[in-house]
């Protein structure tokens, strides 16, 4: 069992292979930027509010506090977690350049980037802001955030990473909200030497 | 050379291409020269796939080496690739990355127009207004059409050069780099997308890299954690008798046990026993072309590469952006006859590869750690042995660095260095 540190619900545990099979066959998860339509929203509970903004907040203060290993605690075992760029997104290419289609597949990645990876050490700042819920139903909200990274090397350097949008569809199970869905969208075509912490 | 000669003054060491001098990856005047004499120089560039441009006036936009390039489908099922240079005062002519323009090109600065095949066609005011102005009675459009580049394709791969002087395509890839190519471009492809990684260090560390099948598994932990590339395994590098282009593979589930590789290994930071993944798509892997190979890439000098790393196919193409940045562009594709499933293992084995690739960023990292390391070191040079001093030895094995001494043979040849 792993245990949420931000959250009072414990997560159903980690994913065997057998189980970690996607949900959508083709892998082809990232869909075309549609502008919300005015009017289209149903109006969540305050309560059911507040528990997306602290999920997208404490997800995003998770990793710049390099507490990754909480990370895939954040999503659903049939969790997906992709970042792609909007230069694919737009032209409905369906690659992705962080493809993680379980919960499974995310603690692999962190557990990839503390044990095999090679990269000059850095850390984040997440700016977090225009979280709108976009649709409810039932327990489940589809969610648009803007982000703004900003990625600090050893060496003290400071430059914006990466900007984008957040394209999530948050579950609240047991009372606990969870994504089973983050599309990272990030704005710029090029990753700057290498995306090895999740955005 | 059509060009003059802008010579860089750079004292190579006496033992040749076993050593490489660290300010040919630092030195503005090197750089300058490898403008001329490789990448507009008698050499071919990757330009395009053709499955980016399916339809008569589709065109997309590139580079070689720094000259910026326009790729078009013409009407009459031609491509074509020319300077995106406006003959008139030198603006780019298409700003976008790519798209249709079955009518071509119109510069947006003095409205100069081109053909999809870069013929001038029109421009603005040319008899002036009311008798003032406009161009020279003699003014002839046939004359200012866009600079064009001879181009050829092998396997639907459009490469591209600037040279009149260039051996034919045919004859630049040779056989080696052919049947690299035509392995994987064995039929119709689909594009799955791009990844564009900024590299913060010479275009020539990154190129070395692709042609260093030494570093794999010391520097990538990711698959010789879990079998899927081991210098145990069968393996080979094949270079082409001209040492510019060469291919290596690698055969997943063939390991030779041997004392060596084991005593060896043990002190390998890249075997590391106690790693183990909760999902095994990003490794499972099977045979897709018959042949064994789970890893086979293959390298053309100067600068472009094609890709099979499990199921992730694609072409990596390498800008250099000045003495010490380059971006790095891969193109990725899968088959046109892909099942659902096999697209969705393409998709998945992507998270190897790339600017975000569980073994791949190593490889964006390494060259930053050189161009920092090699900072301040003068006359300083590397040292390129392994496998031997000269162009024949080092056999075929991928513990070896003989792609490498061949890599600079062909540069100085070039460079005239």
């Amino acid at each position: 069992m792993t245990t949420n540190p931000d959250s009072d619900v414990k997560t159903q545990g980690t994913v065997s292979p057998s189980k970690a099979t996607g949900r959508h066959g083709s892998g082809a998860l990232i869909g075309s930027i549609a502008p919300s339509a005015p009017g289209a929203h149903s109006e969540p509970s305050e309560a059911d509010r507040r528990r997306v903004e602290a999920l997208i907040h404490r997800t995003a203060r998770a990793i710049d506090d390099d507490r990754l290993e909480s990370f895939p605690d954040f999503f659903t075992e049939d969790g997906i977690y992709q970042v792609a760029s909007r230069f694919n997104v737009e032209r409905g290419l369906p690659m992705a350049q962080i493809n993680c289609r379980n919960r499974g597949m995310i603690i692999d990645r962190i557990a990839s980037l503390r044990h095999a990876n090679i990269y000059g050490k850095h850390r984040y700042r997440h700016l977090i802001s225009s979280i709108e819920i976009e649709s409810q139903t039932g327990t489940s909200m589809r969610v648009r955030t803007s982000y703004l990274v900003i990625r600090i090397m050893d060496d003290g350097t400071s430059t914006i990473f990466s900007s984008g949008e957040y394209q999530d569809m948050i579950v609240l199970e047991s009372g606990a909200a969870r994504f089973r869905e983050r599309r990272v969208i990030f704005d710029s075509k090029s990753i700057d030497t290498l995306l090895v912490i999740p955005l | 050379m059509s060009e003059p000669a802008t010579q860089a003054s750079l004292h190579w060491p006496d033992e040749g291409y076993r050593r490489v001098p660290y300010r040919v990856y630092t030195d503005a005047g090197v750089y300058a020269q490898e403008q001329a004499r490789l990448f507009r120089g008698p050499m071919w560039h990757y330009l395009a796939l053709t499955a980016e441009l399916p339809q008569a006036g589709d065109f997309k936009t590139t580079f070689v080496g720094d000259t910026p390039i326009i790729v078009t489908h013409g009407l009459d099922g031609q491509f074509n690739a020319f300077v995106n240079r406006c003959a008139h005062r030198g603006s780019l002519v298409c700003l976008e990355a790519n798209g249709n323009k079955p009518d071509g090109f119109t510069c947006v600065y003095h409205a100069w127009s081109y053909d999809l095949a870069g013929n001038m066609t029109s421009a603005a005011f040319r008899r002036g207004v009311r008798g003032q102005g406009g161009l020279p009675a003699d003014f002839d459009l046939r004359e200012h059409g866009l600079q064009r580049l001879r181009i050829g394709q092998c396997g639907g791969i459009l490469f591209g050069t600037l040279s009149d002087e260039a051996e034919s395509l045919e004859d630049y890839l040779g056989p080696v780099a052919t049947r690299g190519i035509l392995r994987a471009m064995n039929r119709p492809i689909k594009i799955l997308g791009y990844d564009s990684q900024i590299i913060p260090a010479n275009w020539k560390t990154y190129h070395e890299n692709t042609r260093d099948t030494f570093h794999a598994n010391i520097l990538h932990t990711f698959f010789g954690t879990f079998g899927a590339s081991r210098q145990s395994q069968e393996s080979a590098t094949i270079i082409d008798p001209q040492g510019r282009h060469l291919y290596v593979y690698t055969k997943r589930g063939t390991e030779v046990q041997s004392a060596d590789y084991d005593n060896a290994a043990a002190s390998l930071r890249s075997v590391n026993s106690d790693f183990t993944l909760n999902d095994h798509s990003v490794i499972d892997w099977t045979d897709e072309y018959g042949d064994g190979c789970s890893v086979f890439i293959t390298t053309m000098f100067p600068n472009f590469v094609i890709h099979q790393v499990q199921h992730s196919l694609g072409v990596r193409q390498l800008i250099p952006k000045g003495p010490d940045r380059c971006e790095l562009i891969y193109t990725y594709f899968g088959y046109a006859d892909d099942s659902e499933a096999m697209q969705a293992t393409r998709l998945a084995h992507i998270n190897a590869t790339g600017s975000a690739g569980l073994v791949s960023m190593e490889d964006g990292a390494v060259c930053e750690f050189v161009r920092q390391g090699i900072a301040g070191s003068g006359e300083a040079a590397s040292f390129i042995e392994m496998g031997g001093k000269d162009l024949a030895s080092g056999g075929d094995t991928k513990l070896s660095e003989k792609p490498l001494r061949h890599f600079w043979n062909v540069y100085r040849g070039y460079m005239d260095l």
